[in-house]
């Protein structure tokens, strides 16, 4: 049954009206855009004809002779190595990223950084500061125009793809981003997702691994295909690994083999795009030549040298693919499809460890460059509602797990990884101090145990908690995690119900290397944190039983207790502060048992004068009550 | 838009009986034609009213066939449902021979230290004894014996435990 449909004033309804939506891949070196067109999915290309449009901005302080002060793709990248301050490429790297995250990125030394108010990166140009979502969204203005263009009409919808591994920071910045360039963002899409659907997968069943080897990123997710639902098992990988480390890997053996010191930035990147043209040579034939205008010395790498210096990034994605598998609770038997992604992927050296790990060719006939945007087009024309009829859908997953701040500086998981979206979970939570009537929620990201070792997302506090003793107020956190990947946390206190909420948006990214070494590190890393949190527990424990009984002495100490046992507790206390700082859980423990036995004749005491005290009162309130009556 | 309902347990949302026993292959199904139907994707273009319906009830299905698709959270929600607590329960009635075996079976998989055959044969065990166990947890739960379940699933427990941790150091072997 179809609706009435009504048309603004001077629009006529076309009979059979097609919404115009587009596919966006937005990548590390290149982005592409693409839409279905007489049911075809295809890529567009600008006027030249060149679907791929290099993911540079350039910003100059004249205006050139058309009056602009900004040049996006291939001008922009032609302008690198004379003026590599004003042209940011691979911004992508550091979307939704701060200052911070940054110092030890291998791909910082190109530019000149400065922070916002939030400690986000930003970079310094000619024309002033600029950041990453601001460059996005040049990028995405150009691809958003050539769709316009080639459709013949302002967009109704575009999809938007981004690796599956990009955590809330980074979601949010490619949001910014589109919201920026003025795009009706229909949804987020993990890339490697577009491609599965991009090869036309969800008219099959079965278990498809997306290896995504792009320039900056890479990307192994496990998806299951039934009756036409993707369901996203696992997703995994290396957001700091990409094409992008083959060329650096030539680059710096070149700097060792050709003793080259002190390159500026210039001479860097034309070594840099020296090696990116020798590793696409080496696809093709068995030795390349590297050359270069600042020295007369040339060098040549075979294609076995080539792959021994990339080997050990190989592993790593391996590593990465069987880590994913294990967390979709499947084996690399199980896998009826490889789908290679990604201009990387045109490595045979790629192809040939992919192959010999799944046991089976991976898929490669569609363009591994357009494969993401194609996806994504067809995944646009779905949501945009042309194509009502269609069964597919999506089922993600969260990639890296989220919790809060619980006390003693530990990590409580509330929604754990890879985690199908969208998804609700609520927790509960209590006060640790008498009288507390506010609580920090500290939102936090990652795998480890320890604070300190997870990414924060947000802080926000809950007030108006009723003045309780320890323990009794019934704290409940709720966490919102939406189709798009995107969280909102709620606390609400469940006796009075005063709530409080955030929706996160994080000033802060995740690093590329946090990402993929934080999960690596909650394993490496179990032992010592279980360890630690043994500690911190204990050493908590500690303190709540300290406090708790310097403010019982306090009160009823001198009533209830003789000066020598007052003398004898307040010195166990003591004791017991000292072993604190040993950190040893072991004898922590044995004080906290001796001084809770001891101190447990006085809580009886305590516990039976409050009770007297409180049926006395109650009679005073009664006589009240009476006498009022009367 | 039908606004479903949250509070229904996750057996009568999927329309099967409370049972231990439940048809993977039909929950599958169950679950793929109510996202299909319920996936916020499906209202991408609608009210917020609506959004904020499906994001809900897609959540609780998310939810609901992550509980009752694996044994041991299907049996942990079981007894949940029986008003059984089964983490105070364990701390009551722990099964002393039970408790010399988890010592043994961790000191066994320390010791192994990075020798892979130890670790296979190890993880091969371990999956054994985890089949075996919830073999007995459905018997349990087929007779209406819920304490007796509380303690097959706190060892089910255990033993996934131990299996994520094998896992890991072998994931950690190679390469």
């Amino acid at each position: 049954m179809s609706l009435l449909q009504i048309s603004e004033p001077g629009q006529t309804p076309y009979p059979h009206h097609r919404k115009l939506a587009v596919g966006i891949d937005l990548g590390t070196t290149n982005s592409l855009v693409a839409a279905v067109r007489n049911g075809v999915a295809e890529t567009l290309p600008n006027l030249k004809n060149q679907h791929l449009l290099p993911s540079a901005v350039h910003y100059h302080a004249a205006e050139d002779r058309h009056g602009a002060r900004i040049l996006v793709g291939e001008e922009a990248l032609a302008l690198a190595v004379d003026s590599p301050v004003d042209t940011l490429v691979s911004v992508k790297r550091f979307m939704g990223r701060g200052l911070d995250d940054v110092h030890d990125d291998a791909h910082q030394d190109n530019y000149v950084f400065v922070a916002n108010h939030e400690g986000m990166v930003q970079f310094k140009t000619s024309i002033g500061v600029v950041s990453p979502v601001e460059a996005s969204a040049e990028i995405l203005r150009t691809l958003a125009s050539r769709g316009e263009e080639t459709l013949g009409g302002a967009l109704d919808g575009a999809v938007i793809t981004v690796p599956a591994y990009f955590d809330e920071a980074q979601r949010q910045a490619t949001k910014d981003a589109a919201t920026v360039a003025g795009i009706p963002l229909l949804r987020l899409l993990n890339e490697p997702t577009a491609a599965a659907v991009a090869y036309g997968l969800d008219q099959q069943e079965g278990l498809i691994a997306v290896y995504d080897l792009g320039g900056g990123t890479f990307d192994i997710s496990v998806l299951r295909l039934h009756r036409g639902v993707f369901e996203v098992l696992a997703t995994g990988g290396d957001s700091a690994l990409g094409g992008d480390d083959f060329d650096h890997a030539i680059a710096d053996w070149a700097q060792h083999e050709l003793s080259l010191v002190d390159l500026n930035l210039g001479q860097l990147r034309e070594l840099l795009r020296e090696s990116r043209r020798v590793k696409e040579q080496l696809s093709i034939q068995q030795e390349a030549v590297i050359s270069l205008s600042f020295t007369k010395n040339t060098l040549t790498l075979s294609k076995d040298n080539f792959e021994k210096l990339v080997d050990s990034l190989l592993r790593r994605t391996i590593r990465a693919c069987k880590r994913a598998l294990r967390d979709a609770a499947v084996s690399v038997d199980d896998v009826d499809n490889v789908v290679m992604v990604g201009g990387s992927t045109r490595v045979p050296a790629v192809r040939l460890a992919v192959a010999s790990y799944f046991g089976r060719e991976p898929l490669a006939d569609v363009d591994p460059d357009r494969v993401v945007a194609i996806g994504a087009a067809i995944q646009a024309d779905i949501l945009v509602g042309n194509k009502s009829d269609n069964e597919m859908l999506l089922l993600d997953v969260i990639p890296l797990s989220l919790g809060i701040e619980t006390m003693g500086n530990l990590v409580e998981t509330v929604v754990p990884r890879n985690t199908t979206i969208p998804a609700t979970r609520a927790q509960e939570f209590t006060t640790y101090k008498d009288g507390q009537t506010a609580m920090v929620i500290h939102v936090l990201q990652g795998e480890r145990e320890v604070v300190s070792d997870c990414r924060s997302l947000a802080r926000f506090e809950l007030r108006g908690i009723p003045s309780m003793v320890a323990g009794a107020a019934r704290i409940l956190v709720t966490f919102q995690v939406d189709a798009d990947g995107l969280l909102s946390v709620s606390a609400r206190e469940e006796t009075t119900g005063v709530e409080s909420s955030v929706q996160v948006q994080p000033s802060y990214g995740l690093s590329d290397n946090d990402i993929a070494g934080m999960i690596k590190a909650s394993f490496e890393y179990a032992d010592h944190d279980m360890k630690a949190r043994q500690v911190a527990e204990r050493i908590l424990e500690a303190r709540q039983l300290i406090e708790g009984l310097s403010s019982a002495l306090e009160a009823d100490g001198e009533k209830l207790l003789t000066v020598a046992q007052i003398a004898r507790l307040e010195n166990e206390m003591v004791k017991l502060e000292e072993v604190i700082d040993g950190s040893d859980p072991a004898v922590i423990k044995r004080e906290v048992e001796y001084l809770s036995d001891l101190s447990a004749s006085f809580a009886a005491k305590r516990m039976d004068a409050s009770i007297k005290e409180a049926l006395s009162g109650q009679t005073i309130e009664t006589i009240g009550s009476e006498e009022g009556e009367k | 838009m039908f606004i479903p309902n949250l509070d229904q347990s996750y057996f009568e949302l999927f329309a099967f009986e409370e049972s231990f026993f439940v048809d993977n292959l039909r929950l599958d199904s169950r679950f793929r034609e109510l996202q299909n139907e319920f996936h916020p994707d499906r209202f991408a273009g609608g009210t917020d009213r609506q959004k904020r319906a499906s994001l809900q009830f897609s959540s609780f299905l998310n939810e609901a066939y992550q509980a009752l698709k694996h044994p041991l959270p299907r049996a942990l929600y079981l007894l949940q449902l029986k008003g059984i607590d089964v983490e105070n329960y364990a701390r009551h009635n722990t099964d002393p021979s039970f408790l010399m075996q988890q010592i043994e079976m961790r000191e066994k998989l320390e010791g192994i230290g990075s020798d892979e055959d130890q670790l296979a044969l190890f993880l091969t065990q371990v999956m054994d004894q985890y089949d075996a166990t919830v073999s007995s947890v459905a018997a349990c739960f087929d007779l209406n014996d819920w304490a007796k379940a509380a303690v097959e699933t706190v060892k089910l427990q255990f033993l996934d435990k131990l299996r994520l941790e094998a896992e890991e150091l072998e994931s950690e072997l190679d390469y």
